[in-house]
This record gives C-alpha cells, sequence and structure tokens, in this order.
C-alpha cells in the first residue's frame, strides 16, 4: 500500500471502506478518529487488570474466584506490568521530543518517587497496626515482623514484600531503572536492551531470586525483579517503537495469527486444567516438577511467558474487533477503574484488610461473596467517579 | 502483492492513510512518523556493534552464573535457625499442613492413637512421637480446636500410660493400636513382647517433654506415662541401650548409630537418662568423603558391629527442628545436605534422603547417604540391596527446606511437596527408577511434615518455643 500510488491506493481503499461497511464485525471495531487521541482500550485492557487483582486479592469462593484463578497460567499482575511498559514507552517518546530527555527521564523518577512514598506508606502503617493488633492486617502480615523500627527499616530498604502491596516495590524499581533503558532506546540499542532483559530473566531461572532483596528468606511468591522486569522490558520497547510495530502488526496476516493464538491459550487451559485444577498432569515426579518451575509465576517461567504471548495478543484483538459492543456493556465500568488504576489498587488495600477481618467472606458461600466482590468494585468505580480524595491518594 | 496486505489494513489505518494523502502536512503523518524523528536524534550504533554489545552482555550474564553456580555449590549450608524468622504459612503450605492433617483424621484408632501406616492400626513409641509432633502442630496452626486438642491429647496420654510394658519395664516396640497389645512387627493379631527402643522410646520423651511445658494441663498427665518405666534398663556405660526378644530369649545391645544415637541421648536426658558417651557425636565418628563433601560417619559398620551405620536425613532434621542442633552439629547436617545437593548437581535427582515406608515390597528401606563403607545405597530391614526403590521422602524435603532454606531446599521441597492426595494424607516420596510417587502414607511423614511447618511457623526449635513464657 504504501509504494502504490495516490491513485492506486485511492482505489483501493475505497475498495476496503465498502468492505469494511458491508461487514458489520467491521463496524464494532476501535476507530482512532472517532474515540479521540488516548487510546481507551489500554484502559479498557487496564480496567480488565484491575478488577481481576481485585478479585483474586480479596479471597472467597465466589464465582469470580472461579473464573479468574486456576484457568490459565497468567494473572492481572502480568498483564499490568505488560501495560504499564507499553503506555510509558508511548507517552515517554512523545514527552521526550517535547519537553527534551533530562526533563522526561525527571518525570519518570518522580513517578518512581511517589511509588516509593506510597509503598513505604502503606507497608508501615500496616506493619505497625500489626503490633498494636496482630491479625487485623491480613493478608499482608500475619504477625508483626519485627518491632517498629525494625519495620519502618525493612519497609524503606525494599526488606519487606507483603502480599497484595509488594508490587509497589517493583515499580519502583522498573521507574528507577527506566531512564537508562531509554538512553538506550535514544541510541537505537533496543537490541541490547533486550539482550539484558533477557540475561536478567535467564539468572532468575538458573539461580532463583540469588538476585533479589529475598534470596532466602521469603515467605510468599513475590515479584523478582530478574524475572518480571522482562514484561515491562518489553512493553517499553513495545510503546516507544509503536508506530513501527504498527506497521508490522498491520503486515500480518491475521487469520493464521488468530488460530495460533487461540491454539496457545487452549493448549494453556488445557494444560492448567489437568495441571492446576485436577493435579493430574504431568504424572512423573521429575516432569511435574519441570513443569511448575516453567509455569512458576514468581520465576515467569517459559511456558508462561509463552501463555502470556498467546493471551495477551488475543485480548488485544478481541477487544478491539469487538469494541463497540464492549465499549457499550462493560465501557463505562472498566475505562474509567483502568484509568485510575493506581488510585483503584491504593483504595482496594484497606478494603482487603477490611475483608480479611470480616467472617464468612474468605471462607463464604458463592453466592454472597460475589456480590460482595461486585459491591466493592461498584465502590472502587464510585470512588473514581466522584473523585474522592484524588488529591491525596496517588493516581 | 500488495491487495492481501491492504485486505487486513483496519479502516482507520485506511482514513489516516487517506487523510495523510489529501493532507501531507498534517499532524497524522507527524504522529506516524515521530519515533523515527527521535531515533535519528542520537548516533545509532550498527548491527555488529550492537551485536558485539550483546554478545558481551551474554557473556557477562554467563559469568554471573558460573559465579553464583560456584557459590551455590561450595557454600556450606547453614540453618536458619539463628535468626529466629517466623515465616508465613503461603498457600501451598496451608493445602500441605491440611493434607497432612488430614491423615490424622483418618488414621484416629479408639484408643487416641494413630495407626503408624494408612489403614494398619499398628503403632510404636517412635510413631507416638510423630503424631503427638503432628497434633501440636495443627493445633497451633489452626488445624485442630484448642478443646479438641485437649481432649484427644488426654486420651492418648492416658492410653500410654496404661499400655502393658515389655516385661514391666518399659513400652515394648510395636503395638497393635485398637486393642493396645503388645505384637511383633506387622503382626498385629498375635500378642507378643518383642523387646524396647531406646531411640523410640527417645523421641517420645522429646514430645512427651514439649507438650508438658507448652501445655501445662497435661503435664501430669505425661510424667504418669514415664513414671513407669524402668530408665535404667536404657543406659549402660554411658551407651544407650535396646533389647531384642527372640523365642523368648532377650538380648540387650547398645542400640543407635551416629545421628539417631545422639538424636536419642539428648532426648532420654530429659528423663534424667544419662548417656555422655551416647550423647557425644565424636566419640565414633569419622568421615567419607562424598562428592568432595566430608560426610560424618559411625566408624561401627556391619563389618566389625551387628548394625548398619546409616548416614540418613532424618536425625539432622529432627534435631535440628525441636532443639536447634544441641545433638548433633549444625555444621555436620550442613555437610549432609551439601552432599545430597551435589548428587542432586550430578544426578538431576532431587535428593532428600530418608528411611521410608514404600507401597510396594520390601515396604520399608533406608535410602543412605553412606552406609557399611559405600554412598548412596539403599537397603531394606534386612540389609539387602534395594536400589530399585531407591527414592526421596517428602518429611525430608519439607524439613531440610524449613531448616536451611537455601536454593536448592527450596527447589526440592517446591519440586516435592504437591505429592499428597489432600483426602488421604502426604505420600512417603517419590521413586527415582520410575519417578512415580510413593504412596505410602504414614503417621511419621504426616507428623514430620506438620512438626516442620510449625517450626517455620514459630520461627524457632520447637522445645525452647515450648519452654518459653506464654
Amino acid at each position: 500500500v504504501l509504494i502504490a500510488t495516490n491513485k492506486e491506493f485511492t482505489f483501493m481503499t475505497e475498495t476496503k471502506v465498502d468492505i469494511v461497511a458491508k461487514h458489520p464485525i467491521w463496524r464494532w471495531r476501535y476507530d482512532p478518529l472517532v474515540e479521540g487521541k488516548r487510546d481507551v482500550r489500554i484502559d479498557f485492557l487496564r480496567g480488565i487488570a484491575i478488577v481481576s487483582m481485585v478479585v483474586n486479592h480479596l479471597e472467597s469462593q465466589s464465582y469470580f474466584n472461579a473464573i479468574n484463578r486456576g484457568q490459565i497460567y497468567a494473572s492481572a499482575a502480568e498483564a499490568f506490568l505488560f501495560i504499564s511498559g507499553l503506555v510509558l514507552g508511548m507517552v515517554t517518546v512523545g514527552r521526550i521530543k517535547k519537553s527534551g530527555f533530562k526533563d522526561s527521564m525527571k518525570k519518570l523518577l518522580e513517578r518512581s518517587w511517589k511509588l516509593y512514598a506510597t509503598s513505604f506508606i502503606l507497608m508501615s502503617v500496616l506493619g505497625l497496626l500489626t503490633i498494636v493488633a496482630p491479625g487485623w492486617t491480613r493478608p499482608a502480615f500475619e504477625q508483626a515482623p519485627g518491632s517498629w523500627w525494625q519495620i519502618l527499616l525493612a519497609a524503606a530498604t525494599f526488606h519487606l514484600a507483603p502480599p497484595v502491596i509488594d508490587i509497589l516495590q517493583l515499580y519502583v524499581l522498573l521507574l528507577l531503572v527506566s531512564p537508562a533503558i531509554f538512553w538506550m532506546l535514544q541510541r537505537g540499542l533496543w537490541a541490547p536492551v533486550l539482550a539484558i532483559s533477557w540475561s536478567l530473566w535467564s539468572l532468575q531461572q538458573a539461580h532463583p531470586y540469588a538476585l533479589s532483596f529475598h534470596p532466602i528468606d521469603r515467605d510468599h511468591p513475590y515479584f523478582a525483579f530478574a524475572s518480571w522486569q522482562i514484561l515491562y522490558v518489553h512493553g517499553v520497547l513495545a510503546g516507544y517503537y509503536r508506530t513501527k510495530l504498527q506497521q508490522i502488526w498491520g503486515r500480518i496476516p491475521k487469520l493464521p495469527l488468530v488460530i495460533v493464538l487461540v491454539a496457545i491459550v487452549t493448549g494453556s487451559i488445557v494444560a492448567a486444567h489437568y495441571d492446576m485444577q485436577l493435579g493430574t498432569w504431568p504424572a512423573k515426579v521429575s516432569d511435574r516438577a519441570a513443569w511448575l518451575t516453567w509455569t512458576d509465576r514468581s520465576r515467569i517461567g517459559f511456558i508462561r511467558l509463552i501463555s502470556l504471548s498467546g493471551l495477551f495478543p488475543l485480548i488485544y484483538i478481541i477487544v478491539d474487533t469487538f469494541w463497540q459492543p464492549l465499549y457499550k456493556t462493560l465501557g463505562k465500568l472498566l475505562i474509567p477503574l483502568g484509568q485510575n488504576s493506581l488510585y483503584v489498587y491504593t483504595t482496594h488495600v484497606p478494603v482487603t484488610v477490611i475483608w480479611f477481618m470480616i467472617p464468612g467472606l474468605v471462607e463464604g458461600s458463592p453466592l454472597v461473596t460475589t456480590l460482595a466482590q461486585a459491591a466493592a468494585i461498584a465502590f472502587f468505580w464510585l470512588l473514581v467517579k466522584k473523585e474522592v480524595l484524588f488529591n491525596i491518594i496517588p493516581r | 502483492m500488495c491487495l492481501p496486505a491492504s485486505l487486513i489494513l483496519r479502516p482507520e489505518l485506511i482514513r489516516e492513510y487517506q487523510f495523510k494523502i489529501q493532507n501531507p502536512k498534517s499532524k497524522i503523518q507527524n504522529r506516524m512518523t515521530e519515533d523515527i524523528q527521535i531515533n535519528n536524534s542520537s548516533p545509532e550504533l550498527g548491527k555488529l556493534q550492537q551485536a558485539i554489545i550483546c554478545g558481551a552482555i551474554a557473556l557477562a550474564a554467563f559469568g554471573v552464573h558460573q559465579a553464583l553456580n560456584w557459590r551455590e555449590t561450595n557454600t556450606l549450608p547453614s540453618p536458619t535457625v539463628s535468626q529466629q524468622r517466623q515465616f508465613r504459612l503461603g498457600v501451598e503450605e496451608q493445602q500441605l499442613a491440611r493434607s497432612a492433617w488430614r491423615y490424622f483424621e483418618k488414621n484416629r484408632l479408639p484408643s487416641g492413637l494413630v495407626s503408624s501406616a494408612a489403614n494398619f492400626p499398628a503403632t510404636t513409641m517412635w510413631d507416638v512421637g510423630s503424631q503427638f509432633a503432628g497434633m501440636t502442630a495443627a493445633r497451633e496452626l489452626g488445624l485442630l480446636s484448642p478443646a479438641d486438642f485437649d481432649t484427644w491429647m488426654a486420651q492418648a496420654l492416658k492410653t500410654l500410660a496404661e499400655l502393658p510394658l515389655y516385661r514391666n519395664e518399659l513400652p515394648n516396640k510395636a503395638y497393635n493400636g485398637a486393642t493396645l497389645i503388645p505384637v511383633n512387627y506387622g503382626q498385629l493379631e498375635k500378642p507378643e513382647e518383642i523387646g524396647f527402643s531406646a531411640l523410640d522410646l527417645a523421641r517420645l520423651v522429646r514430645w512427651l517433654d514439649i507438650i508438658a511445658a507448652r501445655y501445662p494441663q497435661h503435664a501430669a498427665a505425661t510424667k504418669a506415662v514415664t513414671d513407669r518405666w524402668k530408665i535404667n534398663r536404657l543406659v549402660k556405660d554411658g551407651k544407650l541401650m535396646g533389647t531384642h526378644k527372640e523365642q523368648g530369649k532377650e538380648t540387650w545391645n547398645q542400640e543407635g548409630r551416629l545421628g539417631y544415637e545422639q538424636y536419642a541421648a539428648y532426648g532420654l536426658k530429659k528423663l534424667g537418662v544419662s548417656a555422655p558417651k551416647a550423647l557425644d557425636p565424636k566419640e565414633q565418628t569419622t568421615e567419607a568423603q562424598i562428592y568432595g563433601v566430608a560426610v560424618p560417619a559411625d566408624k561401627r559398620d556391619m563389618h566389625d558391629s551387628v548394625a548398619h551405620n546409616y548416614v540418613t536425613s532424618e536425625p539432622y532434621i529432627l534435631d535440628g527442628l525441636e532443639s536447634g542442633f544441641k545433638a548433633l552439629p549444625a555444621e555436620w547436617a550442613g555437610r549432609v545436605l551439601q552432599a545430597q545437593q551435589r548428587r542432586y548437581n550430578a544426578t538431576k535427582q532431587f535428593t532428600a534422603w530418608s528411611e521410608d515406608n514404600l507401597d510396594k515390597a520390601p515396604w520399608f528401606v533406608y535410602n543412605c547417604i553412606f552406609v557399611d563403607g559405600q554412598p548412596w545405597k539403599t537397603i531394606d530391614s534386612s540389609g539387602h540391596d534395594a536400589t530399585a526403590s531407591r527414592g526421596s521422602s517428602v518429611k525430608a524435603a519439607v524439613g531440610w527446606h524449613m531448616l536451611f532454606r537455601t536454593l536448592y531446599t527450596e527447589k526440592v521441597y517446591k519440586g516435592m511437596r504437591w505429592l499428597a492426595d489432600p483426602s488421604q494424607g502426604v505420600f512417603a516420596g517419590y521413586y527415582e527408577e520410575t519417578q512415580q510417587p510413593n504412596r505410602a502414607l504414614t503417621v511419621n511423614t504426616n507428623g514430620i511434615v506438620l512438626e516442620a511447618l510449625l517450626y517455620s511457623h514459630v520461627g524457632r526449635p520447637l522445645e525452647v518455643w515450648a519452654h518459653e513464657p506464654h
């Protein structure tokens, strides 16, 4: 198309437009000229991820959890990481052009500091509260992880990684190294960036957690930088080179691509069913041990990477292709949540703590807990719409 | 050739291109090309230079990998006991604990005792020790209510206090757990007194001590259990003694080899049994070089005595969990673990070796890191080679990890912790040859698994935890 003459191009595009007009499904697709400058598909995808995370953290036997857990080797956190990198890459390209490299990097570091402060405050408050009221800060803490000064010191130096609030530390670190990534990308060094990212990931596979703040004293699988950075870095690159990648994406025949993606996702769902749901496959101990390693969430094992590389593009294609009906049915809920995901993340922490304190929710009936989770999501949506404490809680 | 590409073009792109052609200076055009402009703003390196940089990065990563390998292989593991760090039970640990506790629920006998093996109502004093370990852990981990624990414990202690003793001296080596009749191993119907075992009694004594200290309401009942015992029969010349009775004839022999011997001597000290020679780990110790590790082993083997000098994980793990390595040096435990890690590096077989029940003949084996002058040997109760049945034990995998928390113990623990049936209990382990689970279900495996999780939960040796004010 790009090498065709204007006349040929006009003819071809007119033909295409006719085709589009005749097929209703094409009318469902996302149209940036209609939707405006901000790509709300990304907000929509982030909305899916944040709702999935909230459902996961509000532990229960709800119907949402039944759908959300153990069905495939993927989680909301992985989607978040990739999308965060993608958005950052896209935004920073423009920002560098507009404000210069230094100012853009300063903004990244300021964001990192903001997240650090948020992480520190959340960990310290919950940690200190555990001293006063043990058992009131589940699932972040079961018991106080030390005296008051040890908690403050550990929270400040990344030596605490309680569930639910641990991912912020990963973001802090990723934003800290982002200026180096953009510095390299400015010089076209995308291959070395990938080489470093894959090297770190490989080291994490061979020597789990050897490069982490918690090499031995981990009490739960947390977001190890060496493995999780791979999602973020690939997101950054995808955002930074978005235009070029869109061109490549446009040239890929979609039907074979969709077939491949569906095959990967189906394979992942079937394997997860026999592995996670039934626990009957792989049967041999050595095979099963290897499979558990390859699908490990904390390590982002390579089977998990394959699963993600099938799932993410497929969801993107689905959202893109069926945008109009999706937008009309779920857009008003998911887009505001996705656009304020850090705000929702921060506010969901106290809600999660309260959830664990209310008897009968964690082990409660599926119907009641499904309704309770729906109410919680509606509550977050309402907070966003009413912009409650927007000037205090980071967004 | 352009047609297929044009067919897959998205409508917005088509409109964008149309707009671009009609407005060549438009913002859209600028947006389409901004990446290229930015990328051109700094000098770019050629493909060859980039490839060289990537190669250097990969090489550096390989160097780090080698350095980490060296460190992991050559650093002697040391236990986390000194850190007194409490670890939260994660989802997997909670599931493991529930599975292990299920064994107790399914195999509880009317006497309050728990069958040594699933659906086989026999028991030994060693296994009663493991039963008490499991019950204590279940109570502390919220799997058994304090009231139910008290009822069950009182019943079990009463049963022990009323057990018919071997020659009215000490508990017999085996009992029918349902009828409480002294029996021979595996022969539940025929009453038979076969002697007593100092090692078995010592494990029970360790747990009676923990229970009496932690739950004072049971202190008198634990004392009543041991008050009847003729403890002078357990020691001679500073060594631990056990008996064996065959065809009415009793032999009274020194009992225990390095590992179990010290574990037992330390436990029996709580009853006032003084066995300084048994307690001293250096008394009979030599070293066997295995994969370059000096593994401590007993000098007394089958060549010059009547007992095998098994070197297995179990006594080290139990001593670590219960006393914090007061009977056996932590460094020796580290060496026993390191030898197993090096075997894994050489064979890629998870190596957490111990004695264990099997779900097929010969039904019980000792997986020995060293025995009778040979490394990595598996023998059955009669001392016959049982290489075909060798494999690792879940109790050892869990125990080593809760104590040491190294990258290797984590690998083995995560690779084996799923070996359980949540409706039956935790399996014994797996067979190396077939890579199939060893589905034997025993109170010892499930008790030790729970004990190890309790250690992790409270963050200190269990006797320390039990004796501190609360």
